[in-house]
């Protein structure tokens, strides 16, 4: 192969690109001319010189200037942070809050608590288990017309209620 | 130390994982900024254009598929910013090159070796943006005609010629080397 076709597979060469056919006319071709391998010779010098070219290490804080920009670039990207596992104690949770406030959650609760007896029927009915009238009125209770006595509907009903003949709670 | 390939990450930033994006900066930032910084010459300019693949490829994140190897895609990207902006600017032919600590005790080596590197640094600034990139990829990438071919989306034909006429350049310009 002629030299100036040689010359034109020289960086390829150099660069572990060739192969089968070309390759073998390359190496069989360098066997023979001092010319062709002064300049495959050059082409590897080449090579050494771009070496001394430098190049700085990535600036600092890189990586983070790019997540910042990111995310104010990206606001509808689905940011989905894998967030470390949280460990909550509610007591301590609880005691940072100062006295006066502790005091109204407490007594919110203590609220709720009472108005969740009085809904239950607990403080509904008087000792003669009939609903206080004052409750009737506030809560707008509707009452049926008593069961007739003996009656299965009576004797459920006093199964049911937490009171007992003598109005007593069961 | 992270084990998971840049395709699953990939596919975790597609579910919206900005953990994952921010492992895929850290495992690739040094390429993305060394193959702007070579092209440009600029820290500032290679910053920018590195971050700017990153953002690119979190945009895109959507319509990502492990087709080819992460990096090859990453260097598309790169390359596509490089040559864009070259297009739009006209190269700067600086006469100083970035502080990196010099290894060298002979302050007349240390000098040569400044000379020497400012001097590729102008010559690469000349050549044609395609050229100066098949050469970066090649020389300092290390990739192979075949991988470079992809990430310029061109023939490996043509990174043949690119390459062999940016080292004719080099040869010429830098004779007395």
């Amino acid at each position: 192969m002629r030299c100036k076709k040689i010359v034109a597979l020289l960086s390829p060469y150099v660069d572990g690109a060739l192969s089968g056919s070309r390759k073998h006319d390359v190496k069989q071709h360098l066997r023979a001319c001092e010319a062709c391998r002064a300049k495959l010779e050059r082409i590897r010098q080449l090579g050494n010189l771009l070496d001394g070219l430098p190049v700085p290490s990535v600036p600092e804080g890189f990586a983070a200037r790019v997540m910042a920009e990111a995310k104010t670039r990206l606001p509808e990207t689905k940011a989905k942070w894998v967030l470390p596992p949280v460990t909550w104690d509610p007591l301590r949770w609880f005691l940072k809050f100062s006295a006066p406030m502790r005091l109204a959650a407490c007594a919110t609760v203590l609220l709720a608590c009472v108005v969740g007896l009085t809904m239950d029927g607990g403080l509904l009915v008087d000792k003669q288990g009939q609903v206080k009238g004052s409750v009737q009125n506030l809560y707008g209770l509707e009452l049926f017309d008593p069961t007739p006595p003996g009656s299965v509907d009576s004797i459920y009903l006093a199964m049911a209620s937490p009171l007992n003949e003598e109005g007593n709670i069961r | 130390m992270e084990s998971r390939s840049d395709e699953d990450l990939m596919l975790s930033v597609v579910e919206g994982d900005l953990n994952a994006f921010n492992k895929i900066i850290l495992r690739h930032q040094r390429t993305a900024w060394s193959i702007a910084h070579r092209f440009l010459g600029d820290a500032a300019e290679a910053e920018d254009i590195a971050q700017q693949a990153f953002l690119k490829i979190l945009e895109a994140a959507s319509g990502y598929r492990p087709t080819a190897a992460f990096r090859t895609y990453l260097l598309r990207v790169v390359t596509r910013l490089c040559i864009d902006h070259a297009k739009k600017k006209r190269p700067i032919y600086t006469n100083t090159l970035p502080e990196t600590q010099d290894r060298s005790t002979d302050p007349a080596q240390s000098l040569a070796m400044k000379e020497r590197g400012t001097a590729i640094r102008k010559v690469l600034d000349t050549l044609p943006p395609n050229q100066r990139l098949a050469l970066i990829l090649r020389h300092y990438e290390e990739m192979s005609y075949v991988d470079i071919a992809q990430s310029l989306n061109i023939s490996v034909k043509a990174v043949e010629g690119l390459i062999r006429r940016a080292r004719a350049t080099l040869k010429t310009r830098l004779s007395s080397f």
